[in-house]
C-alpha cells in the first residue's frame, strides 16, 4: 500500500486479512461484535475500504430549529428577555450548566462536548445544507460515507446509510402533515452522489424498499431460487471482476426479501430492561402535541429511535440519521405558548440521550459510536411577544458524545447576549470536517484516488473542529 | 456452532470436488488449508483430530508438487559487492554521517542472481577506521583506509576497499539535503501528521518536506526558537519528542543515537546552519537494483544513491521512505529490504528521497513450464506470452466461439449478439471467422454509439437544464460521428481543446460550458488525454510524482487566454474564444510569472494573436510525447480487458509502473505509427490471442490479476445490461422524447431518469474520471434484479407471452433462450432442468417461462462479461 500518512496503525485495517474476512463470512455475522464488523467494512472488496476507520456516527438531528439557550447555553445572567425561561441546572462539569429540561444530560457533561460557538449560519429550515455541511456536490454526510465504505455491510448487508423516523418504530403511525413532511428528504439526499448512496428508510418507501418486499407468493419465489441455483453454471470462475461479490449481494438480496435483516430493526429482540430504559412514550402525550400544527410530526417515540439506532450500529451500520420533529417554537398559534413545545420535546431528549450514552458505555463502544446532537439552526436570542422564539441561525445547539474524541469540555463561547459566537465561530463545515476524520483516514484518502476529485475535496479539504481533533 | 455440523459437511464437499487440483496448486492449497482448521474449531474435537490428520497427508503430498517457483539456482560460481558509487575499486566515505548500503549479489551455475545480504559475514582490515553491521551498512569510525570483505556460502568472497574521510574537518550539515529528508523518512511530515494543513499541536511542516525554507523557518525562529537548544542539543524539543524523551502524540519516530538523531544533533551543535545557496542539490536518484527475479519468499536489499549537482554521490538508503505497490505480493523494511510472500508476479517498490522518486520491480516467478501457448497473433501476444514464460504461468485456453462472440460483441458494439449473429458465427467454418466479425462490428454504428457513451461520461457531456439538451446531443452526435468516422484521436482531441465559438454551431465548445474554470481544464486535460494526476501540484509538490507547482501552472498558462462571453441566444451558455495577450500563468506560492510549458518540456512564447491551445494540442500529439499515446492505448486495454496495464488507468506514474512496460511502450508505438487510429487499436486487441483467451482459470493462474493469463469477466455495464435484459425479454424500455427503439446505450446524455441505470453505476458526468463509472455490486442492484416491480413487469410481457403462444416444443425454445441470452446451445442438462419447471407448472406455461428467463437474468453468466 502506497501511503503518506505515517506507519502507525492509523486506520482499521491493520492486522486483519482478507483471508480472515473471509472467514467471517464463512461464519456468519451471529456471533461478531461490532468493532468485528467495523473492521471487516475495511476489507471490503475496493481499495476505498482502507481508509473507513470503522466508526460508527448517529446524527440525532432536532429539526425546526431547536433554541440553543434553553439547551446548553441558558446565558442566565442575561437580561430576562434573552435567558433560559426555564431556568438551568448544574452539570457534572464545575461552573458550566444546561437548560433546567436537561437534569440527565447535565450529570453526563464530562462524556460530552458542548460547542456553544457554533452556528448553522441560516435562519431558515434548511436540512440539507447542515446535513452536508455545505458542501458542494450536496451530499449529505450519511450518503459519503456510504459512497466511500460501499452502500452496504460486506458481511452481514446491513445498510450503510440509515435514516430513523419514528415511523420505523411504529409502522401504524399516523403523523399530520406540514412544511417538514417535504422538507425530511433533503435531511438525507444522496445529492450528486447518486440515489444508491441515499439513505436506506425502514418505513420510507422509494424503490429500494419496496424491492425488500416480496412480490411473488413465496413458494413461487422459493420455486426461483432453487431453479437459479441448478441453472447458474459459473461456481469455478475466478473471483475477479466482482464475480464473488455478486453472489455474496444476490445472497444477501434473498435474505432480505426473505426476512433476514429485519433482526437488526426490531426491537423485539431486545432485552425488555433495555427497551424500558430507553423508552420515552412517557414523557409526554403524543395527541397533545399533535395537536400543535408546527409539532405534527413530533412524536414521543425518540427513546426506541435511539436504541434502534444503537442496535444499527452494533449490526455494522456507519451511518444513522434519527429525525426527531417539532423544534419550531415560534410559540404563535402554531405551538404552544412560552416554548410549552421546547419543555415537552427538551425533556424527551434529554431522556433518550442519556440511555443512549449510558448504554453505548456498557456495551464498551463509547469510543465506536460518535452520537452528533444538532438542529438547523437555533432561536432568535430575544424572546418573542408571544414567549417563543423565532428562527436564528447564528447560533446553533451542537453536542458530541464518543467516538473516541476527547469529552468533558465546553468549546466556545457566545456573547453576552448569546447573539454570536465570541470565540471562532464554528459551521457546518467544521462539522462535517470533524465527522469526515472520526469516518476516515483522511490522509490516506487524499492519495487514494478511488473516489472524483469533487467528492475526495469535500472530505479532505474541510477543517475540522480544532478541540476535538488536534 | 450452531450449524457447525452443516459448515463441516460443506468443507467435505469441496475438498472432494477440488481434490484434483489441490495437488497442484499450493497457494491456493495454503487457503484451503487455513479454511479448513478454522472450520474444525466449530466441528466435534474426534471429527477435528480425524480432520487435521486429512490436512497433514494432503500438505505434505502436495508440497513434493510445488510448482517450481525461481528454481534452484545451482552452485554460487561468484559474488560482487555493489556500492553503486565506488570509483576505481575505491568507495570513499565523506563526513560523519555519511554511510554506505553494500549489496552483496552472488551469480550461481543456472545463470540466477541472488542477494546474499542475508546470510554475508563481514571482515575489516584494519580494524578500526569503519563499522560494518550484519544487514551490510557500514559507518565510518575514523579517518583512513579499510578494505571489507564479505564471506558468504562456501568461503565464497568479494572485498571492496573504503576511505573514511573529513571526519576531523567537521561538514557542516545542509538542512534541506540532509534534516528534512529524516522528517519525510520518519512520517513527520506525513498529511495525517505535522504534514497537514496548519500542522499538528502547534507544529507544521511543509508536506514531505517539499519547502525546506518553511520547515527552518518553523524549527529555528518559531516559538522563540524553544523547539532547538544549541546550548545543550539532547534537550532540545525537537529531539526529546522524536525519541520519545517527552510524550509525543506520535510516539518514539527514532532511538536516541541512531543515525538521525546524531545528524539532527549535529546540525544543532553546529548552530542550525541551513545550507548555502552554492552547495549541491539532489538531481536524481537511483536504485540497486532496478528489477530482479526473485523466489517466493525470498529477500531482496535494496541501495539508493543520491546524485548532487556538483556531480558527487551520497548513499540514501536509510534515509529513504521505501513503499511497496502491492502489499500481498511483497513487503519492504525500513531499511530497503523487500520481502516476498507466495504469489506470482511483479511487486514495485516506490523509493522517496526529497522530491525524487525511483522504483524496484521484483518479479516472483510460479515456475510451471508453459509448453501449451497458443501461436502469437503479434506483438500483443509475443509480449504477454514472453511475460507468462518469464513468470512460468500458463495460460488459460482459447475461448469458445460463443463466448468470443459475446464478449467481443459486448466490447465493442455495447450489445449481446443477436440469435441470428450466433447462429450464423457458430456454424461458420471459416478459419477467419473471428477477424471478420472484427471488422464487421467495428464497422457498424454501434461501435460508434458505445464509445460516444464511453467519451461522453469523461467529457462531461452532462445536462444541467433542459435548456442545454440542444448543446448536449450536439456533443454526443459529434462525439458519435467522430468515432464512426474514424477521426484520428489526435485531431479529436484537438478539435475539443482548442474549441471556440458556439456550442450550438461547434459541439465541442460544450466541453468549455462544463469544465469552466482554468484549473479544472487543464486538470481533466492532463487526466483525461494524458493519464496524469497533476492536481496536488496546485498546492504542492506532488507526493509521488516530479511535478511541482511550476509544472502545473507552467500547463495551466495554455488556457491562461480562454475569453468566454454570455452567448446570444442562451444565457446559461458561454461562447469561448481566445482572448489577445501573453500567455502566462503565475506561481501563487512564489509570484513568479511562468510561460507556456508542456509536462516534462520546455517553456514556449507564444505570440499574442496566437491561440495558445493550438501549441497544447501540438504538443501532445508530438509523436514523442511520452503520454499522449499511452495514456490513450492504456484506457482502451482496459476496456477489453477490465484492468489496464497502469491502473488506476488515468494515474500514469514512475511510481505506479505497468504491469508490462514493454507492451505498453509497442501499443503506443504502434498507435501513433497508425496515425492515432483507434479502429485499428481496436482490431489489434480484438484479433489477439490474449483478448480470446478463455476466463476459467487453469490449475495455476485464478490468482492472477495483472498478467493477462485470462479473461478477467466484468460485470456488464448499467446500459448494456438494461439492453441486454430488453433484448431477453423482449420488452423496449422507452426513453422520455427519444423515438422508440432507442437502446441506453444510445442515450445521448445521462440525464435520463431511470432507477435502474443509476443503480448499477451509470455515471453523472460530473467529472473527467472513469472511476465515476462503478461496475461493484451492491444490494440494491440484486433486490432490483431478484425482486422488483420493474423486472416482473418485463418478465410478464413480451417474450414469455410469445414463448406460452409458440406451438414448438420446449426444447426448441429453451434453446432460443440460451442463444440470446448467453450466446450457446444450452447443454442437455440445463434443457431438462427447464423443462422439467415448465412441466411442474402446467398449465401455467407462461408463468413457467417468466421463472426460466428471471433465473438467466440473475445468472453470473448472463449479468457478467467473460
Amino acid at each position: 500500500m502506497l501511503s503518506i500518512t505515517d506507519n502507525r496503525p492509523a486506520h482499521c485495517c491493520a492486522g486483519y486479512s482478507r483471508r480472515e474476512f473471509l472467514r467471517i463470512g464463512g461464519l456468519g455475522a451471529g456471533g461478531l461484535t461490532l468493532p468485528d464488523l467495523l473492521r471487516a467494512r475495511c476489507e471490503a472488496s475496493s481499495p476505498l475500504g482502507q481508509v473507513v476507520r470503522g466508526k460508527s456516527i448517529v446524527l440525532l438531528f432536532l429539526s425546526g430549529g431547536p433554541s440553543h439557550i434553553e439547551s446548553f447555553d441558558p446565558k442566565m445572567t442575561a437580561p430576562s428577555e434573552i435567558r433560559a425561561i426555564f431556568g438551568e441546572v448544574k452539570t457534572k462539569i464545575p461552573g458550566v450548566t444546561f437548560g433546567s429540561h436537561f437534569p440527565q444530560m447535565a450529570a453526563r457533561a464530562d462524556r460530552m462536548s458542548v460547542i456553544r460557538s457554533y452556528g448553522s449560519g441560516n435562519a431558515g429550515h434548511s436540512y440539507q445544507q447542515v446535513a452536508s455541511g455545505n458542501n458542494a456536490t450536496e451530499a449529505t454526510m450519511g450518503a459519503i460515507y456510504s459512497r466511500v465504505a460501499g452502500t452496504n455491510h460486506p458481511v452481514n448487508g446491513v445498510p450503510s446509510n440509515v435514516l430513523l423516523l419514528p415511523e420505523a418504530i411504529n409502522p401504524e403511525l399516523k403523523l399530520g402533515n406540514n412544511f417538514e413532511t417535504g422538507a425530511l428528504p433533503t435531511l438525507t439526499q444522496p445529492g450528486e452522489l447518486g440515489v444508491n448512496f441515499g439513505a436506506f428508510n425502514p418505513q420510507g418507501g422509494g424503490q429500494l424498499t419496496s424491492n425488500m418486499e416480496l412480490t411473488l407468493p413465496r413458494e413461487r419465489f422459493d420455486d426461483r431460487r432453487k431453479l437459479l441455483a441448478s441453472l447458474d453454471r459459473f461456481k469455478r470462475l475466478a473471483d475477479s471482476g466482482g464475480l464473488k461479490e455478486t453472489d455474496r449481494y444476490q445472497q444477501q438480496a434473498f435474505d432480505i426479501i426473505t426476512g433476514g435483516v429485519a433482526d437488526a430493526f426490531d426491537l423485539s429482540k431486545e432485552d425488555p430492561r433495555t427497551v424500558a430504559m430507553y423508552d420515552t412514550s412517557h414523557v409526554f402525550d403524543q395527541q397533545e402535541v399533535s395537536r400543535w400544527h408546527d409539532m405534527k410530526r413530533a412524536s414521543n417515540l425518540l427513546g426506541k429511535q435511539m436504541l434502534l439506532a444503537r442496535r444499527l450500529c452494533e449490526a455494522g451500520c456507519g451511518f444513522v440519521t434519527v429525525s426527531d420533529c417539532g423544534w419550531d417554537h415560534h410559540s404563535n398559534s402554531n405551538s404552544p405558548k412560552g416554548l410549552g413545545g421546547f419543555a415537552w420535546l427538551g425533556s424527551q431528549v434529554d431522556h433518550a440521550v442519556s440511555a443512549f450514552i449510558d448504554d453505548v458505555r456498557d456495551r464498551g463502544l463509547e469510543n465506536e459510536i460518535l452520537l452528533v446532537v444538532t438542529g438547523e439552526m437555533g432561536r432568535s436570542p430575544r424572546i418573542n411577544s408571544n414567549g417563543g422564539r423565532d428562527h436564528y441561525g447564528e447560533l446553533t445547539p451542537l453536542v458530541f458524545s464518543g467516538g473516541g474524541l476527547p469529552m468533558g469540555q465546553v468549546i466556545g463561547r457566545s456573547d453576552s447576549q448569546a447573539t454570536r459566537a465570541s470565540t471562532r465561530p464554528y459551521r457546518p463545515e467544521h462539522m462535517l470536517s470533524t465527522i469526515m476524520h472520526v469516518l476516515f483516514d483522511v490522509g490516506e484518502l487524499r492519495t487514494n484516488g478511488g473516489l472524483p476529485g469533487n467528492l475526495q475535496k469535500v472530505i479532505t479539504d474541510g477543517e475540522p473542529i480544532d478541540e476535538l481533533l488536534s | 456452532m450452531r450449524d457447525s455440523s452443516a459448515v463441516f459437511g460443506y468443507a467435505i464437499d469441496n475438498w472432494n470436488l477440488r481434490e484434483e487440483w489441490i495437488y497442484h496448486y499450493h497457494p491456493s492449497l495454503q487457503l484451503k488449508m487455513r479454511n479448513l482448521k478454522m472450520r474444525v474449531h466449530t466441528a466435534s474435537p474426534a471429527l477435528a483430530i480425524l480432520l487435521l490428520a486429512a490436512v497433514f497427508v494432503v500438505q505434505t503430498q502436495a508440497a513434493s508438487v510445488e510448482p517450481l517457483g525461481l528454481g534452484e539456482p545451482g552452485t554460487l560460481e561468484f559474488v560482487s559487492i555493489e556500492t553503486g558509487r565506488t570509483v576505481d575499486g575505491v568507495l570513499t566515505l565523506a563526513g560523519r554521517d555519511a554511510s554506505q548500503q553494500l549489496l552483496i549479489s552472488g551469480k550461481f551455475s543456472s545463470g540466477q542472481i541472488r542477494n546474499l545480504n542475508p546470510i554475508a559475514t563481514y571482515h575489516v582490515h584494519p580494524a578500526g577506521i569503519l563499522n560494518v553491521d550484519s544487514t551490510g551498512w557500514v559507518t565510518p569510525v575514523t579517518e583512513g583506509q579499510a578494505t571489507i570483505e564479505a564471506e558468504t556460502a562456501g568461503g565464497i568472497k568479494a572485498s571492496v576497499v573504503v576511505r573514511v574521510t573529513d571526519l576531523i574537518t567537521d561538514i557542516p550539515v545542509n538542512f534541506p539535503n540532509e534534516v528534512v529528508p529524516v522528517f519525510t523518512k520518519y512520517g513527520c511530515n506525513s498529511g495525517g501528521c505535522h504534514g497537514k494543513s496548519g500542522g499538528q499541536n502547534g507544529f507544521a511542516l511543509a508536506l514531505l518536506g517539499f519547502e525546506p525554507t518553511e520547515d527552518f523557518e518553523h524549527l529555528v525562529n518559531e516559538l522563540r526558537g524553544r523547539r532547538l537548544f544549541p546550548g545543550s542539543p539532547d534537550r532540545s524539543l525537537l529531539l526529546l519528542k522524536a525519541s520519545g524523551g517527552l510524550p509525543h502524540g506520535g510516539g518514539a519516530r527514532f532511538d536516541m543515537d541512531s543515525p538521525p538523531y546524531r545528524m539532527i544533533r549535529r546540525w544543532i551543535e553546529q548552530g542550525m546552519p541551513y545550507g548555502n545557496e552554492e552547495d549541491p542539490v539532489v538531481t536524481h536518484i537511483e536504485a540497486f537494483p532496478k528489477e530482479r527475479l526473485m523466489p517466493r519468499d525470498g529477500k531482496q536489499q535494496l541501495l539508493v544513491i543520491a546524485h548532487y549537482s556538483d556531480g558527487s554521490t551520497r548513499d540514501v538508503t536509510r534515509v529513504t521512505q521505501f513503499d511497496s505497490n502491492e502489499e500481498d505480493m511483497g513487503t519492504v523494511s525500513q531499511t530497503g529490504m523487500v520481502s516476498t510472500g507466495k504469489m506470482t508476479g511483479t511487486v514495485a517498490v516506490m523509493m522517496r528521497y526529497q522530491s525524487h522518486v525511483d522504483v524496484f520491480r521484483g518479479t516472483v516467478p510460479l515456475g510451471v513450464k508453459v509448453d501449451k501457448l497458443p501461436p502469437s497473433n503479434g506483438y500483443i501476444d509475443d509480449l504477454v506470452f514472453k511475460k507468462l514464460i518469464e513468470l512460468g504461468l500458463p495460460p488459460s485456453e482459447a475461448s469458445t466461439d460463443g463466448t468470443f462472440l459475446r464478449r467481443l460483441t459486448i466490447d465493442i458494439a455495447g450489445r449481446l449478439p443477436s440469435q441470428q449473429e450466433t447462429e450464423q458465427f457458430l456454424v461458420d467454418q471459416d478459419a477467419s471467422k473471428r477477424k471478420r466479425a472484427i471488422d464487421r462490428l467495428l464497422a457498424s454504428s454501434d461501435y460508434a454509439d458505445y464509445f460516444a457513451n464511453k467519451w461522453g461520461a469523461v467529457l462531461r457531456n452532462k445536462r444541467a437544464t433542459n435548456t442545454r439538451k440542444m448543446h448536449t446531443y450536439g456533443f454526443h452526435d459529434w462525439i458519435q460521428r467522430s468515432m464512426h468516422d474514424n477521426k484520428p484521436y489526435d485531431q479529436f482531441v484537438r478539435e475539443v481543446i482548442t474549441a471556440s465559438g458556439d456550442s450550438q454551431f461547434n459541439p465541442p465548445v460544450n466541453w468549455y460550458n462544463e469544465v469552466k474554470d482554468q484549473s479544472a481544464q487543464l486538470e481533466d486535460t492532463a487526466q483525461l488525454f494524458l493519464g496524469l494526476r497533476i492536481q496536488c501540484a496546485k498546492c504542492h509538490h506532488h507526493p509521488f510524482e516530479k511535478w511541482s507547482q511550476d509544472d502545473y501552472y507552467g500547463f495551466a498558462a495554455f488556457f491562461s487566454r480562454v475569453g468566454r462571453k454570455p452567448s446570444p441566444t442562451d444565457s446559461n451558455r458561454s461562447r469561448i474564444f481566445h482572448r489577445r495577450g501573453v500567455a502566462s500563468a503565475n506561481n501563487p506560492k512564489t509570484g513568479k510569472k511562468i510561460m507556456p510549458t508542456g509536462l516534462g518540456a520546455t517553456a514556449i512564447e507564444i505570440p499574442v494573436d496566437e491561440d495558445p491551445r493550438q501549441q497544447l494540442a501540438d504538443w501532445m500529439s508530438r509523436h514523442d510525447n511520452p503520454f499522449f499515446a499511452r495514456a490513450l492505448v492504456n484506457r482502451y486495454w482496459k476496456h477489453f480487458f477490465s484492468r489496464g496495464l497502469v491502473d488506476p488507468e488515468d494515474d500514469m506514474r514512475v511510481t505506479n509502473p505497468a504491469s508490462n512496460p514493454e507492451l505498453l511502450d509497442a501499443l503506443a508505438a504502434d498507435f501513433i505509427e497508425s496515425n492515432f487510429d483507434l479502429k485499428h487499436l481496436v482490431r489489434t486487441i480484438a484479433n489477439s490471442k490474449t483478448y480470446q483467451l478463455s476466463a476459467t482459470p487453469n490449475d495455476y493462474n485464478e490468482n492472477d490479476r495483472q498478467n493477462f493469463s485470462r479473461y478477467y469477466p466484468q460485470r456488464l455495464k448499467a446500459e448494456v445490461l438494461l439492453d441486454s435484459i430488453d433484448v431477453l425479454t423482449a420488452t423496449p424500455t422507452q426513453f422520455a422524447g427519444l423515438p422508440s427503439g432507442t437502446r441506453a446505450v444510445q442515450l445521448p446524455d445521462n440525464a435520463f431518469d431511470s432507477y435502474f441505470l443509476t443503480v448499477f453505476g451509470r455515471p453523472e458526468s460530473a467529472s473527467a474520471c472513469e472511476c465515476e463509472r462503478t461496475g461493484d455490486a451492491n444490494l440494491a442492484q440484486h433486490l432490483l434484479l431478484l425482486n422488483s416491480k420493474e423486472i416482473q413487469a418485463k418478465l410478464g410481457s413480451g417474450r414469455s407471452a410469445q414463448l406460452a403462444d409458440d406451438k414448438r416444443d420446449h426444447a426448441a425454445k429453451i434453446r432460443d433462450l440460451y442463444r440470446t441470452a448467453l450466446s450457446r446451445e444450452p447443454e442437455p442438462e440445463e434443457i431438462a432442468i427447464a423443462s422439467a419447471h415448465i412441466d411442474k407448472n402446467l398449465p401455467n406455461v407462461k408463468a413457467a417461462y417468466e421463472d426460466v428467463i428471471w433465473a438467466l437474468v440473475n445468472t453470473k453468466e448472463f449479468l457478467f462479461n467473460h
